[in-house]
């Protein structure tokens, strides 16, 4: 084989082979993912958003103001 | 009495005089590597090794990569059987945290573009006249992988073992000065400026990030058999550490194993460096085509990176495609920061690390699919 014909055979099946083969392992991990999720137990705990808290369980700030006649 | 007092006296400057000019050089080329280790700290674990290596072999007569001496001793027990490159993978599979892969595996395509620059090298060094094994010796250093490269360079081209070593840490090293401008010249601000911080996936199972190490063995081995005592090692550490069972002999892989290893695998490498054999202008050459080669692959995954913020209609950082590569995790730190210089919010490290640790598989993977491609079309056994 001539180096021309080597050099463009890595080429092509060199580059060709290792981005088909990566992109099937991605297939292989999200199959992965899929078919083992993460359990309950594993995942973190949950935070409740702001906008969904119920206005009556916002407790109102202390007025930390010493001065009452002073705008705070 | 006085000619033996004379003979004793000549043994003693025997080494002087059988000195080539090129000892000098390699002497002073290991004092550099000592320097750069020891005062610039610049991957101090292989260079002092290789430094001081390269300053034994060159002191005349001492004979210590001689049939019987302690360098050769230790070349043939790991290096000429390929065995310490691949130790030492066992110990990067247990350092190696593949979670943020797993998290998008569709970023593994940026760890197989990063790889492209081995392929393209391979080319351009046989269009400047290396032989097909050379090319495929010099090519590997594109994988930035020390291992990679000198498992390959051991089996198919061992004279050519200490310029591509060298070459492959040396370059791994000055990854954050090489790719900065490459990604620069890439990417245009805006692109830069992507803030990615508010993407997240999924977070892979214990159950999935157990058999992903098994799978991707199985996989690969079958894909490309000849490479799967790289693919099999890296993952083999990799499995240890997931399972958490085995604690004692991930800490051992990662710490003790990894350690001798590096030691010896260092001044087996040093050793390779024989002023006689290590100065000429081929060795240039070979420094030459592995700076490209790290170029090509910064290049490829950038590109790469564009193609992905085009197909996500320009939410994907192109920045992130330059830490496809395998030099874990100094790429991806190149790639956050950059980022931030351009969006002081922008966050890109998750993703850069994914997209790192593809690489790390990309150029294992690379590396065994060239070989099969070698055994395929027949050149090697």
């Amino acid at each position: 084989m001539d180096n021309w014909t080597f050099g463009f055979t890595m080429i092509v099946v060199g580059m060709g082979g290792t981005i088909v083969t990566l992109g099937l392992f991605a297939l292989m991990m999200g199959l992965l993912k899929k078919l083992f999720p993460v359990p309950a137990e594993e995942q973190p705990p949950e935070t409740v958003p702001a906008e969904e808290i119920a206005p009556e369980e916002v407790e109102e700030p202390e007025n930390t103001c010493d001065d009452e006649a002073a705008p705070c | 009495m006085l000619d033996a007092i004379i003979s004793g006296l000549s043994g003693l400057g025997a080494g002087v005089a059988n000195l080539h000019w090129s000892n000098p050089i390699m002497i002073a080329v290991g004092g550099v590597l000592l320097y750069l280790a020891i005062k610039k700290d610049v991957e101090p674990l292989l260079l002092v090794p290789i430094g001081f290596g390269a300053i034994l072999v060159n002191i005349p007569l001492a004979d210590l990569m001689g049939d019987e001496g302690f360098l050769r001793t230790i070349y043939n027990m790991g290096v000429a059987n390929e065995l310490f490159p691949l130790l030492i993978f066992i110990g990067i599979g247990a350092m190696t945290d593949f979670g943020p892969l797993l998290e998008n595996p569709k970023i593994f395509l940026l760890g197989a573009a990063g790889q492209f620059g081995i392929f393209l090298t391979i080319g351009l060094a046989l269009v400047a006249g290396f032989s097909k094994l050379d090319a495929v010796a010099i090519g590997v250093i594109g994988a930035c992988d020390g291992p990679t490269a000198i498992y390959v360079t051991s089996k198919y081209a061992p004279h050519l073992l200490g310029a591509v070593s060298v070459a492959a840490y040396s370059y791994m090293s000055l990854v954050p000065v090489i790719q900065p401008p490459i990604m620069r010249l890439l990417t245009t601000e805006k692109e830069r400026q992507i803030d990615m911080s508010h993407v997240t996936h999924t977070p892979a199972s214990k159950t999935t990030r157990i058999v992903f190490p098994i799978a991707v063995t199985i996989f690969g081995g079958l894909i490309a058999p000849k490479g799967l005592p790289l693919l099999a090692t890296i993952m083999l550490g990799n499995l240890m550490k997931e399972s958490g069972v085995v604690s004692r002999l991930t800490k051992a892989s990662e710490n003790e194993i990894a350690n001798v290893v590096t030691l010896l695998l260092g001044i087996s490498i040093g050793a390779t460096m024989d002023g006689r054999l290590f100065l000429k202008g081929q060795t240039l050459l070979i420094l030459a085509f592995g700076f490209l080669a790290i170029c090509l692959d910064t290049v490829c995954g950038v590109a790469f990176g564009k193609l992905m913020n085009l197909l996500s209609g320009g939410k994907f950082n192109p920045l992130i495609g330059a830490a496809g590569i395998s030099a874990y995790p100094m790429a991806a730190r190149v790639v956050q920061k950059e980022g931030q210089k351009y969006n002081p919010f922008s966050f890109l490290l998750m993703h850069a690390v994914g997209a790192n640790t593809g690489g790390q598989v990309g150029s294992v993977m690379a590396a065994a699919i060239m070989l099969s491609v070698l055994q395929g079309i027949g050149l090697v056994p």
